[in-house]
């Protein structure tokens, strides 16, 4: 059965134009995914009604290939210009656009095209694999475990703060704090909405993400001259040292990839939490590194490995339970309903070489864009050369004109504008803006789940103790809580604290 | 000289944007009604069940009438920043909104500075029945079974979507209506979410759409409607009423899935696009897309009919839930 499903599911992708549809699907993901503020949702839903024409699968395949495309494109203005095209490339800038302004621009958009082509293919192979148990899988997992997986995410803040942890503390904090602006899932009362319908929905962390990361950064530019890989440097490293790089981190990349999948499999969050989690990991398992947010290729990795594996994870609820992990994978919910093809046992019973299909197309995409991404992205690299007088006007316009366009709605516009001059700040005074982007992304999905575990049990904090996996996770967050002062102490013993 | 020169490059690289950014923009034209481009606001996500049907819906009315559509998610505000906009457009008869008659219950709420009643309606095309879903592991097997099991304490809590959503206002009509004595709701973020709640164990019922049960009958036990006149998803399913109660709550078990155009659009407008609404929905290439999706068309009432459904909601819900809860 699983043999003759995988044999027609290739048939699919290879007879008719489904090729055809999946390599436009990611080049209108790369460009869409460029520009900041655009992204891949809406890529997908300017296309969803263009589909109607096509057969379920070649939609579905076109859809999920701008989804896919738009996960690496994210990469390259995050990279070039310090400006994630998407949320999912946020803590690509971290490293990645150090690597630019040291003029090794090319091997940062390599190492972003080999790991988000390696992450998203071990992941997508991985689902394959565990197609016949998805659903027992989505059930392991309730309020409680997305609750304590939330939680870990902002217990990272611990790791990642290379600074003062008040400071990192306080940047955490202030994000949760913002994070609880609108309506909440839990409870009928709107918060800090000041009577304005257009904060009901809360803060739009895609503007935050773009203010903080694109225009902070100009406006630091705007106090330089030049360029923005600093002139006295000359262009240098090749595609090739950007593989190399890769395949010489294959725990980190395989790994990130994974954690990908894995936050991409929880309901409401996403690539654009996925790329924080995994750099955080990156840096907890690279003992502090110093490197980390100076142009560590490792954190590029655990970025673009982590956002394409969430394409992958992100599919489990939406096949499954036709939850959408994310905005896209909404969209991409409404396409398969569009074409008939129902989320749940169907489309892993009668239906599932069309499944697979899908799958393999993801498998397929990640090959091109290794392709596209080390052999014409990366001439892109010039851009890093131009004077920012040009480039500074143009990422402001880009950046306000997409994050109007993410729902129409001005207080994004606002808030990016805001963000921008509060982010220069925060960079400027060392206050994280990782733990504050944990906190402001991971609040919502830990307030929901905790609320709603607390109900379920009574007001019990057992719920979190009573079963294997939520025991594991618990003991997790106090290991990644204490790890620091147990740190502190050792070396105060050992007589190198400070 | 080169701070001059610095600032004609950023201003001209800013202008030359924003010209690019203005190559968005539309035109426009005027002639005998329909003959220029429908606008269909959408207050609610893309890839959504309403957003889908808009989009079938307006596609093919507009084919019908040889001009094209527009659609546009104005969302935010549980669908109130999206009415708004439609409550602001010029009444010409070439805007359009959804309307689901649950959210009046948010324009009650946010009272935004008008009614439902204000706009005009241009017809129902199919209704949404709510349905009761139980955890397959326990041994509940109708509804008679699951309200002596809240009545005997052995099971407590009830899911469904955040206080002031439409399976909310139902929740608290099985307990004051039906007087069945659930003891917590559990609010989720949509069915699909509640689905995976009740077949994981972790909630012992729910309420969600016919439509969300129909695709995870395998892994959940679809036991009621939630409405008199039964499911056309589930026509077999036994209805609240074949169990001797006699109390209506009707008028949120089933939701109307209607369209809407500004106030003040002229009465001709509204009739013609009422008959365009009909033709469409009887139109082949729609009815062949409800049966390839599993989904229901069939041309529901005109504007009486819908302004009857939203004016019982807007008089109901108030009784059953609080609204100053959920304000």
């Amino acid at each position: 059965m699983t043999q003759d499903s995988l044999f027609s599911a290739i048939e699919i992708l290879i007879t008719g134009q489904t090729i055809g549809w999946l390599l436009i699907g990611l080049l209108v993901g790369i460009i869409i995914g460029t520009i900041p503020g655009l992204g891949p949702n809406l890529g997908l839903a300017v296309a969803l009604p263009l589909t109607m024409r096509l057969n379920g699968p070649d939609a579905i395949i076109l859809l999920i290939s701008i989804y896919s495309g738009a996960m690496y494109g994210g990469s390259i203005a995050a990279i070039l210009i310090n400006t994630p095209g998407t949320a999912a490339a946020a803590a690509t800038t971290l490293d990645g656009y150090p690597m630019a302004r040291q003029g090794r621009a090319m091997e940062a958009l390599s190492i972003s095209a080999t790991a988000s082509a390696v992450g998203g293919a071990f992941s997508i192979i991985t689902l394959i694999l565990l197609t016949p148990f998805l659903t027992e899988i989505v059930l392991m997992f309730g309020s409680p475990e997305y609750f304590l997986i939330a939680l870990f995410g902002i217990a990272l803040i611990t790791v990642v703060v290379q600074e003062s942890m008040v400071k990192g503390l306080t940047a955490g904090a202030f994000g949760l704090l913002l994070s609880t602006i609108g309506l909440p899932v839990a409870a009928g009362q709107p918060r800090y909405t000041f009577d304005m319908f257009i904060l009901y929905d809360g803060l739009d962390f895609v503007a935050v993400l773009i203010g903080i990361f694109a225009i902070g950064e100009m406006i630091k530019l705007i106090g330089e001259k030049g360029s923005i890989s600093n002139e006295n440097i000359s262009l240098s490293g090749s595609s090739l040292s950007g593989i190399r790089k890769v395949i010489s981190a294959p725990i980190t990349t395989i790994k990130s990839g994974y954690i990908g999948m894995f936050i991409g499999a929880i309901p409401g969050s996403g690539a654009s939490i996925s790329n924080f989690i995994s750099y955080a990991e990156a840096v907890r398992s690279g003992g502090g590194d110093k490197e980390y947010g100076s142009g560590n290729h490792r954190g590029v990795i655990a970025s673009e490995a982590a956002n394409n594996g969430t394409v992958a994870g992100s599919l489990i609820p939406t096949f499954s339970f036709g939850i959408p992990g994310s905005g896209a994978t909404a969209i991409l919910l409404g396409g398969l309903m569009m074409h008939g093809l129902r989320p749940g046992p169907e489309l892993f019973a009668d239906n599932v070489n069309i499944t697979y299909s899908i799958f393999f197309a993801l498998l397929v995409g990640n090959i091109v864009i290794l392709l596209l991404g080390l052999f014409i992205i990366t001439r892109m690299v010039y851009i890093t050369t131009i004077d920012t007088n040009y480039i500074i006007p143009i990422v402001i316009v880009v950046a306000s004109l997409g994050a109007f366009g993410l729902s129409g709605n001005w207080l994004d516009v606002y808030t990016v504008i805001f963000f921008g001059i509060f982010g220069f700040f925060m960079m400027k005074h060392n206050y994280s803006i990782i733990a504050f982007v944990l906190g402001i992304v991971l609040g919502p999905i830990a307030e929901e789940n905790l609320v709603r575990s607390l109900q379920l049990s009574d007001g019990s904090f057992w719920i979190f103790l009573n079963e294997p996996i939520p025991l594991v996770l618990t003991l997790l967050i106090a290991a990644v809580v204490v790890s620091p002062i147990l740190s502190v102490v050792r070396s105060f013993f050992n007589g190198t604290g400070s | 000289m080169p701070r001059r020169r610095a600032v004609i490059q950023s201003t001209g690289a800013g202008i030359g944007s924003l010209l690019l950014a203005g190559c968005l923009g539309g035109g426009n034209g005027n002639d005998d009604f329909p003959s220029q481009q429908f606008h269909a606001i959408i207050p609610w996500g893309q890839g959504g069940g309403t957003d889908i049907f808009t989009r079938e819906i307006w596609q093919e009315i507009a084919d019908q009438g040889d001009v094209s559509v527009g659609f546009e998610n104005i969302t935010g505000a549980a669908g109130v920043r999206g009415i708004s906009e439609l409550y602001s457009t010029d009444p010409d008869g070439y805007t359009i909104s959804p309307m689901n008659s649950p959210s009046v219950v948010p324009l009650l709420t946010q009272d935004p500075g008008f009614t439902i009643d204000e706009f005009r309606h241009v017809g129902a095309y199919t209704q949404t029945v709510w349905v009761l879903v139980t955890d397959p592991n326990l041994d509940l097997n109708d509804f008679e079974e699951v309200a002596s099991a809240y009545d005997a304490g052995d099971i407590e809590a009830i899911a469904g979507q955040s206080p002031g959503e439409p399976n909310h206002v139902l929740a608290e009509s099985l307990r004051s209506e039906l007087g069945i004595p659930w003891e917590s709701y559990v609010a989720y973020d949509g069915s699909g979410p509640i689905i995976q709640a009740v077949a994981a164990g972790e909630v012992p019922a729910g309420i969600v759409t016919e439509t969300a049960a129909a695709d995870a009958e395998d892994q959940i036990n679809v036991l009621t409607a939630l409405s008199s006149e039964g499911s056309p998803v589930f026509p077999d399913l036994p209805v609240y009423t074949d169990y001797g109660y006699d109390a209506e709550i009707d008028f949120m078990g089933q939701f109307l899935r209607s369209f809407m155009a500004p106030p003040d659009t002229p009465d001709e407008r509204i009739e013609i696009l009422n008959k365009s609404l009909q033709e469409a929905l009887e139109s082949d290439t729609l009815q062949s897309w409800a049966d390839d999706t599993g989904n229901h068309l069939e041309y529901l009432g005109g504007e009486d009919e819908v302004l009857k459904v939203l004016e019982e909601n807007q008089e109901r819900i108030p009784e059953i839930i609080d609204l100053n809860d959920i304000e």
